[in-house]
């Protein structure tokens, strides 16, 4: 029997196909890398002189967690026929049921994770910060490419009202979203296909080009601002250098929407990108609260739905109650 | 959806030291080729591996010494963490381990500042004498956690551990990447490695 994980490859003719004849596996080396999972493993296997693994390997066999393979392998062979990010993101190599097990084999991506590039700092840097909000907003947007975009629009009713029940510590935002309402009502917002958990540690930067990984939530269409709030609250969350603590997830969210030098470089991200959609400017901040509620109801992230709605509907509450978020600012 | 097992990175302020014993060297399970209805002897407290290989099929259990198991009982030995080094260790698995069986078995390297411990020679040397075969040395960050099995000879996989998954937390670890990122890959591993595992197999 030969140890993991190339035990589990020998047998497939699409991964045999790829590495070359199991003859030569001999010199092929597995590096086991940590997975938060539960019956997960997950392995990067390396050929003499590769800079980047030859494939990623990951195996499952808790039942209740093999459907987020399924899901990425499906999402890896839709988006190789998807232009504008086909070279960006892992190739399916295969997907087999082995007994009680699921195992997934994807081709390795080249780069280092924007989580692990931010540690390595010895300061924060706000430069390098913008540099990988543009980066990541231009990989968005070739995501969100694609011909014959559905919409969805918005309900100012609908929103006012849950903003309206936060209370009267939303009151000023209520307030704020009502003196902008026609700029925003009945807005058409496109619903495009997301990642689904873009955080810092799924994004991978290889000499100045975005490269994404991890698609276990799925390709499904989302609405086209959900990658970009999730990536910019996970964004400021991430150690932002050696030495620092990794912020708490509602520290996370006032450094990215509510105040700080972040806040003010999430808002013009955002910006950008509501442009780029054809949207108006000064709905900003109406999108971005639509989105996170729509965070909040568990649609726009696929990957941790159920962990996050709770997280984004108290991030909710954080920004309702901010006296003048730079997102509310750019209205002035 | 299902519910993830643990809080995932975004949610909320998980309690992490909690999580990390929940967690602790939960991956070891799938060090050695474990299938199911094998017998997994985990030794020292590590529930989290034991429940990992018995999600592989396997009947595993934990025990804090080898003397009370009879011979050739076990098809796998998982030792996470030897702390008397591996010389007192590789008889008693050897005994306990049927022919074929898989060992892994974790050590402190040794280092210039770590008299005690181990070098990867030496704990080969110790495994082959004591019956064993197919040994692979893997690099570790730390013996209880394994979050990372880095096979130390393997040049692209230190530089790509110590490229991108080396933990940074302090600026003292960040001088350290920086410095093993520079350095050939064999100081490398040693900069940014400092345990050591070690997969055997029993001779049949």
């Amino acid at each position: 029997m030969t140890a993991p994980p190339l035990s589990c490859l020998a047998a497939d003719d699409a991964v045999v196909e790829h590495l070359g004849p199991a003859a030569g596996w001999a010199r092929l080396r597995a590096l086991q890398i940590r997975s938060p999972w539960r019956g997960r493993a997950v392995w990067a296997v390396f050929r003499p002189g590769d800079r980047a693994p030859a494939v990623v390997v990951k195996i499952d066999v808790d039942p209740g967690s093999q459907v987020r393979l399924r899901n990425e392998h499906a999402a890896l062979t839709a988006l190789q026929h998807h232009a504008g990010v086909q070279h960006s993101v892992p190739r399916p190599v295969a997907l087999q049921t082995r007994g009680a097990s699921v195992v997934l084999v994807q081709t390795g991506v080249a780069g280092t994770s924007l989580a692990h590039l931010g540690r390595r700092r010895l300061r924060p840097s706000l430069r390098h910060a913008a540099r990988e909000h543009a980066a990541v907003l231009d990989w968005i947007g070739r995501l969100q490419s694609t011909d014959g975009a559905e919409h969805r629009r918005l309900d100012a009713d609908s929103i006012l009202c849950r903003i309206d029940a936060l209370g009267a510590k939303a009151q000023r935002l209520a307030d704020r979203l009502r003196a902008s309402r026609t700029a925003w009502d009945g807005l058409p917002v496109p619903v495009v296909p997301g990642h689904g958990d873009l955080a810092p540690g799924n994004v991978l930067w290889d000499r100045g080009a975005v490269k994404v990984v991890d698609w276990e939530g799925g390709v499904a269409r989302r609405s086209a601002l959900s990658d970009v709030v999730y990536f910019l609250q996970h964004h400021a969350r991430r150690r932002e250098a050696a030495g620092r603590q990794r912020r708490t997830a509602r520290a996370g969210f006032r450094a990215a929407f509510v105040e700080g030098p972040l806040s003010a470089l999430s808002a013009a991200t955002l910006r950008r990108h509501v442009t780029r959609l054809a949207l108006p400017a000064e709905a900003t901040e109406a999108l971005f609260v639509a989105t996170v509620l729509e965070l909040a109801d568990g649609e726009g992230a696929a990957a941790h739905a159920s962990l996050l709605r709770t997280a984004w509907t108290e991030h909710l509450r954080t920004y309702a109650g901010a006296k003048r978020p730079p997102l509310a600012q750019m209205l002035d | 959806m299902p519910a993830p097992s643990m809080n995932s990175p975004g949610v909320g302020d998980a309690p992490h030291e909690a999580q990390a014993t929940r967690m602790r060297g939960r991956g070891l399970a799938f060090v050695t080729p474990i299938t199911s209805g094998d017998r997994v002897a985990v030794v020292g407290d590590h529930p989290a591996v034991a429940a990992t290989a018995a999600l592989l099929g396997a009947h595993a259990a934990t025990c804090t010494s080898l003397a009370a198991l009879p011979d050739a009982s076990v098809d796998h030995v998982i030792v996470p963490d030897a702390g008397g080094g591996l010389a007192s260790w590789a008889p008693a698995v050897a005994r306990v381990l049927r022919p074929g069986g898989y060992l892994y078995i974790g050590a402190i390297r040794r280092g210039a500042a770590r008299r005690s411990g181990t070098t990867p020679g030496a704990g080969r040397r110790i495994l082959t004498q004591a019956g064993f075969g197919a040994v692979t040395v893997f690099g570790l960050r730390d013996l209880a956690q394994a979050r990372h099995l880095v096979p130390l000879d393997s040049t692209e996989s230190v530089r790509w551990y110590v490229r991108s998954a080396f933990p940074v937390a302090t600026t003292g670890q960040a001088l350290t990447a920086a410095m093993a990122r520079i350095a050939p890959a064999r100081w490398a591993g040693r900069l940014c490695l400092p345990a050591l595992g070690f997969r055997a197999r029993r001779r049949p």
